[in-house]
This record gives C-alpha cells, structure tokens and sequence, in this order.
C-alpha cells in the first residue's frame, strides 16, 4: 500500500517486448482510479507517447515512465491502478495493479481547536 | 585435401551438367530483411569416378554485380555416383531474391586444369514483412 497526498506524483515504471518493423504511434496510458465489473473508472491520468521502437528481429524489451500527478480530483481513499499500452497493431494490452493498493490522504483538515485564558 | 581430376570429358547426359548436377537447393520460401538465411546445395557426382566438385552462389535481385553466397566448404571430393550437400548463408537484402547455384568440376587435360562450370540451378525467397507485435506489458510505481 502506498500513501500519496495532494501535489505527489505517482511514477509508473512499465515494461514492455516489441518485435519486428520499427513502431511509431504507440502510447503508454496510465491511471488511478476504480477496477469494478465493467471495465476501470478512471479518475486520474496521464499519457506518455512511445518512441524509439526500432526494428527488431526478436522479442526486445523496452522500459519506459509515465507520471501521474494526484490533484484534488481524487477523493480521499483507496484506489487502483491501470496502465494500458495504445495506438498498437491489434488490441491493447493493460497491465493491473493491486486492489486498493493507492491510498490518497486528502486535504488538509483542522479540528478541536482548544483556548484557554489567564491574565498576563 | 588432393582435388580429384577428371582426364577425360564425356558426351553431356539428360539434363544437369556433364559431370554434376545440382540435385536440391534447399532454402526458406521467405526470409525478413536483414536476416542470416541459410541454404544447402546437393550435387550428384555423374561421374564414373571420383571428382572434385566444387560450388558457388549469388543472388539476383536487380544488383550488379550479383552479391555472392558464402559457402564456407565451398568444395569435396564426391565418390562415383554419390552426393554432396554444401551448405550456404547470405543476409536478405529488402527484395525477394533468387538463388543461383552453380557447380564445378575440377577438369585436367593436357596443360589445362581447372574448375569448369557444369550445372546451374535457381530457387526464389520472397522478402517477407514481420509484423510489428507487442506483448508481456507490466509495471511497477512508486512515488516520486
């Protein structure tokens, strides 16, 4: 589990194999957000553009970042997360993290302020 | 080891050459650009002896002069009626290509001695496009 609070960034470090002609037009998406029965609502996001694929004759792996900087349009709580690689020949490919594995501490808050007195 | 010399030239058999012919040619129907192909050439020895038989290789795809395939035991001595396989490599250029075989006998007549070209043989690889494929995405995150 891993605390984050307002004005963070979350770096995702992904991995990816290509083979055959070089690539262009591939996007590395990343979110924060909520894994439910229909799909990844994602309330956080960020999109790093996928360069330097060159031709490969084997499998090659390629390593690259994408931030995601919490602001307040996340909610305090547990959240998930999703990378999906896009703008490939044929399907995405997602990547999941663990349930409830973000959690966002919020804004700040004050409470019980306490005053006492005396003469001085 | 000694080349074997053929004194004597006979009268031209059905097809192939004099004293060889290229049996097979074997080699993939395609290669991606780039890539080490490798081949093997079989040649029958025809003769009623044992010969020297030697063989080379180019490639015609529009290039002159043809590029030449690199048989590193580009020779042997073949017994009367057996075969020989030498085996080949060249690098696929961005065309579809045609091997081009050839084989040679070692001949001795008089002052004369030398490799004579026998018999010739083609085979096309067609250039093939890999596709462009992704797989196996993961990742790891931390705060930064």
């Amino acid at each position: 589990m891993l605390q984050l609070n307002y004005g963070d960034k979350l770096r995702f470090r992904c991995s990816f194999q290509h083979k055959g002609a070089a690539y262009s037009g591939a996007k590395l998406h990343a979110a924060i957000g909520n894994k439910g029965t229909f799909g990844f609502d994602e309330i956080l996001q960020n999109e790093f553009i996928v360069s330097g694929i060159v031709y490969d004759a084997a499998w090659n792996t390629y390593t690259m970042s994408v931030d995601v900087t919490i602001t307040t349009a996340i909610s305090s709580g547990a959240y998930d997360t999703m990378v999906k690689l896009i703008g490939i020949p044929g399907s995405d490919i997602y990547w999941y993290g663990a349930l409830d594995d973000i959690v966002i501490g919020g804004e700040a808050v004050f409470q019980n302020l306490n005053v006492s007195y005396t003469k001085a | 080891m000694e080349q074997q010399q053929i004194a004597v030239k006979v009268l031209r058999q059905t097809g192939a050459g004099y004293y060889t012919e290229i049996t097979a040619i074997e080699a993939p129907a395609s290669a991606i650009a780039g890539s080490l192909v490798q081949i093997k050439v079989t040649i029958k020895n025809k003769y009623s002896s044992v010969i020297s038989i030697m063989v080379a290789g180019a490639l015609e795809y529009g290039v002159s002069p043809r590029p030449a395939i690199s048989f590193p035991n580009y020779w042997a001595n073949v017994e009367a009626g057996a075969s020989h396989s030498f085996n080949g490599s060249f690098n696929m250029p961005s065309h579809s290509v045609t091997i081009y075989a050839f084989s040679y006998y070692y001949y001795y007549y008089g002052f004369d001695s030398s490799w004579h070209t026998d018999d010739e043989r083609t085979k096309n690889v067609s250039l093939s496009e890999l596709q462009t494929q992704f797989q196996s995405l993961s990742a790891s995150y931390a705060k930064v």
